[in-house]
C-alpha cells in the first residue's frame, strides 16, 4: 500500500512525538505533558493561528541518562489556509548538567504541516542553561520550505514574584542568511501562575514584521518593517 | 581599656553568657520543628527522584523555576505512586538541581522503621537514592569570661585590615536566624532565607552569633569587629532554637546549601555536626567542586570530628586548646569566651567549635577577596600554624595572608615556631 506523500512528514514527526511512550517503561523514565488553549498560537513573533485561538497537547519524556524527547500538535492555521489544520512538532535531544551548575543541550526538532507538507522543515540547535536564564542557537537549512537557511536564536528567563506567580521574558532573532525578508527580532514578557496542575499565562508579544513597500521620491523601493504587539492568553493542564 | 570593657561586655552578656546548649548542633533523634517537646513516634524519609537537566520543549520557554517546572507533574506522579505502594505520606518537595534530584520528604507510618522501606526503595527503580531525615541538636559549652575577641591581637585583625577587610566576599551561613538589624550586623547581610518547614524566619542566638564573629562592623563605635567586617552574609535558617537547644536535620540543612550553591557563595559556614549524610555529603562535594570553601566545626565529642568537619576538604576547625585527633588535621582558632552578637541587639560571650569555624570562615573571606580564584588545597597548604607561642589561635593569619596572597601590607610578627599546615 502506497501512502500519500503528504502524509511522510507528519509521520515522521509523529514518530518523534510519540517515542516518548515507547521508551517509558525505562524505570527513571519521566513521561509529563500538558493540554489547553491559547488566544492566539504565536510562533517567533508570527501568529500560527491566523490570529484566532488554538489548541494544544504536548508531550515529553525524560530519560535518566539525559536523553530526551516529545512533541506538541495545535490546531493552528496558515494565513494561506481557508479552515484549522493539525501543526506538528517533534524534537528529540540530550541535556546533561554541569558540575558548574550550568546545563547543556543539543538536539533536532521537526516541523510538520500536512495539508501545506511544503512548510514543513527541520532544525538542529544547540542550548546553554543557567539557573535562570537560557539560551539556545537553531538553525534551519530550508526554514518553512522557503529554501533559506536560517539561525534562530533565543534568550529566556523568568524569576517568582510570589509563591505561585513568576514573571517570564524572552527575545529571540530570527536571521536568514539568503534573504532579508524573513529575519526579525521578537519578544515576549508576561506572567505565568499555577494551581493544582493547571497553569494560566498572560504575556505580550511583540516582533518586528515587515508591513508593506514604500518608494520615495527617487524611485527607492524599501521594506517597511513595524512593531506589531500581540496580547496572549493561554490556559493548560499539565499532567 | 580592655579589662573594663571586657567586664561591660560580660555585664551586658546577661543571661546569654549562663545560657548551655548555644553550640556545636550534633546529631540526635529528629524532632519537627512544631513539636520540639515530645519525642516523635514517626520517622520521616527523604527519597530522591531524578531531575533532568532544563531542555527544549515545545510547550515551554523552559524557565529555570523547577518547582513550576513543565515536568514537575511527571515527578509528582511517581512520588505520589512511591508513597502509596510504600504507605508513605507525602510531606513535600525541593529540587536540588546542583545533584540532579527532586527530592521528596515522606512520613513512615507511626510506629515504623525506617530500614526495611530504605532497603526496599534502594532497590526501586523509579528512586535515585533514599535516606533517613537525620537530627543535628546543639549541645552545651560555655566558660567565663576572660578575654575580649581572642582573635584581634593574636590575628593581628587591625595590620591584617589593610590588607583586607572581606570586601566582595559573600559567606553563606547554614545555621538559625541572624538578627539582621542588629546594629553589629545591619548592613551585613545581603539576603535572608528560611528553609525550616512550618515557621517564620526569626532571629536566634547560634545563628546571631556566629555571624559577628564572622562579620560584624568594624568601626561603628559599638560592639565587636567582625573577622571580616565588608563581607557580605547569607542567612540561611536551617536550623532553629529549641529552648536552649539549637537543631537542624538533613532536609532543612540540604535545602540551605542547595540555596548557597545557586545564589553565588564562596564560603559556607556550617558551625555544625553531625552523622555521615548522603545528601549532605553530595552538596558538600558539588560545592568544593565548584570552588567553595566548606567549613565545618569539629564536633569534640565524636572521634572522627563529626560530619562535615570529617569530609576530606573541608576546612576543619577545632577550638584552640583541643587535643590533637589521630588522622585529622583540623585548624585551631579561637573558640572559647568569644564575645559576639546577640538577638536583642545584644552582645555576649559564647565558646565552642562553633565560633571556631566562624573565625576561619571571616579568615577565608579576607583571602578570598585577595585571592578568590585560589584552589582550595592550595589555599589549605598555604595556611601558616602557629605553635607554642600562640597557643589561642592555632592560626598565624598575618602569616597566612602574606604567604598567600603576598599582599599583605601588615608588619607581621610571626611566630618563630610557625609551620605550614599539611593539606589534609
Amino acid at each position: 500500500m502506497r501512502m500519500p506523500t503528504q502524509l511522510h512528514q507528519p509521520l515522521r514527526t509523529l514518530a518523534l512525538s510519540i517515542l516518548p511512550w515507547l521508551l517509558a517503561s525505562e524505570a527513571h523514565a519521566q513521561l509529563s505533558g500538558s493540554a489547553g488553549v491559547l488566544s492566539n498560537y504565536m510562533y517567533r513573533g508570527v501568529s500560527l493561528s491566523d490570529g484566532r485561538a488554538a489548541a494544544r497537547l504536548a508531550l515529553n519524556y525524560d530519560g535518566a541518562s539525559g536523553w530526551y524527547a516529545g512533541g506538541q500538535v495545535v490546531t493552528g492555521q496558515l494565513a494561506i489556509e481557508s479552515h484549522r489544520s493539525a501543526q506538528w512538532i517533534g524534537y528529540a535531544g540530550y541535556a546533561h548538567r554541569m558540575e558548574s551548575g550550568l546545563s547543556w543541550e543539543t538536539g533536532v526538532t521537526a516541523y510538520a504541516f500536512p495539508s501545506n507538507s511544503s512548510w514543513s522543515f527541520r532544525e538542529f540547535f544547540v542550548g546553554l542553561s543557567g539557573e535562570t536564564v537560557s539560551a539556545r542557537l537553531h538553525y534551519a537549512p530550508n526554514y518553512l520550505g522557503f529554501g533559506e537557511r536560517t539561525l534562530y536564536g533565543e534568550v529566556n528567563g523568568g524569576w517568582s514574584l510570589a509563591p505561585r506567580l513568576q514573571m517570564f521574558w524572552h527575545g529571540g532573532y530570527l536571521y536568514s542568511h539568503d534573504s532579508s525578508e524573513i529575519s526579525r527580532p521578537e519578544a515576549r514578557i508576561g506572567l505565568a501562575t499555577s494551581h493544582r496542575g493547571w497553569q494560566a499565562q498572560v504575556s505580550l508579544d511583540v516582533a518586528r514584521l515587515r508591513s508593506g513597500v514604500s518608494t520615495d521620491i527617487y524611485g527607492v523601493t524599501t521594506r517597511e518593517r513595524e512593531w506589531h504587539h500581540e496580547v496572549v492568553l493561554s490556559v493548560a493542564r499539565a499532567f | 581599656m580592655k579589662r573594663i570593657l571586657a567586664f561591660a561586655l560580660f555585664l551586658l552578656a546577661g543571661s546569654a553568657l549562663a545560657q548551655p546548649g548555644q553550640d556545636l548542633p550534633q546529631a540526635g533523634p529528629f524532632v519537627p520543628p512544631k513539636a520540639e517537646a515530645a519525642v516523635p513516634d514517626t520517622v520521616e524519609i527523604l527519597v530522591m527522584l531524578h531531575l533532568p537537566a532544563p531542555h527544549f520543549r515545545a510547550d515551554s520557554y523552559g524557565s529555570a523555576n523547577y518547582r513550576e517546572d513543565a515536568g514537575r507533574a511527571a515527578r509528582q506522579r511517581i512520588a505520589n505512586a512511591v508513597a502509596q505502594e510504600y504507605k508513605l505520606e507525602l510531606l513535600e518537595d525541593w529540587a536540588m538541581p546542583a545533584l540532579n534530584v527532586d527530592c521528596y520528604r515522606m512520613r513512615l507510618p507511626a510506629g515504623e522503621t525506617a530500614a526495611p522501606v530504605l532497603d526496599a526503595l534502594s532497590r526501586d527503580g523509579r528512586v535515585e537514592w533514599a535516606q533517613e531525615i537525620q537530627g543535628f541538636v546543639a549541645q552545651a559549652g560555655s566558660d567565663p569570661l576572660y578575654r575580649v575577641q581572642p582573635a584581634a591581637g593574636p590575628w593581628q585583625l587591625d595590620e591584617v585590615r589593610k590588607a583586607a577587610t572581606g570586601r566582595k566576599v559573600t559567606v553563606a551561613v547554614v545555621d538559625s536566624g541572624i538578627e539582621s538589624n542588629h546594629p553589629d550586623l545591619a548592613g551585613q547581610v545581603s539576603v535572608e532565607e528560611n528553609f525550616v518547614d512550618g515557621q517564620n524566619y526569626v532571629a536566634e542566638l547560634h545563628g546571631t552569633a556566629v555571624a559577628g564573629v564572622i562579620a560584624a562592623r568594624a568601626g561603628n563605635g559599638v560592639g565587636i569587629e567582625g573577622v571580616a567586617p565588608d563581607a557580605r552574609l547569607m542567612a540561611l535558617r536551617a536550623c532553629w532554637q529549641a529552648g536552649s537547644a539549637t537543631r537542624c536535620n538533613s532536609f532543612t540543612l540540604a535545602k540551605a546549601m542547595n540555596f548557597a550553591l545557586s545564589n553565588g557563595a564562596q564560603i559556607i559556614n556550617l558551625s555544625l555536626s553531625g552523622p555521615q549524610d548522603r545528601l549532605l555529603q553530595q552538596l558538600v562535594e558539588v560545592a568544593q567542586a565548584r570552588g567553595i570553601r566548606v567549613v565545618g566545626a569539629v564536633d569534640p565529642a565524636r572521634p572522627d570530628g563529626g560530619f562535615p568537619a570529617n569530609t576530606p576538604g573541608v576546612f576543619a576547625v577545632a577550638s584552640d586548646g583541643a587535643p590533637p585527633r589521630n588522622g585529622m588535621h583540623a585548624l585551631l582558632a579561637p573558640g572559647r569566651d568569644v564575645p559576639t552578637t546577640m538577638p536583642g541587639g545584644r552582645w555576649g560571650v559564647v565558646s565552642g567549635t562553633s565560633y571556631a569555624a566562624a573565625h576561619v570562615s571571616g579568615m577565608l573571606a579576607l583571602i578570598g577577596e585577595l585571592k578568590p580564584e585560589l584552589a582550595s588545597a592550595k589555599l589549605r597548604e598555604g595556611i601558616v600554624l602557629n605553635e607554642g607561642n600562640a597557643p589561642l589561635t592555632g592560626i598565624d593569619l598575618c602569616a597566612t595572608i602574606m604567604r598567600i596572597t603576598g599582599k599583605c601590607s601588615c608588619a607581621c610578627q610571626p611566630s618563630s615556631t610557625s609551620r605550614f599546615a599539611r593539606s589534609p
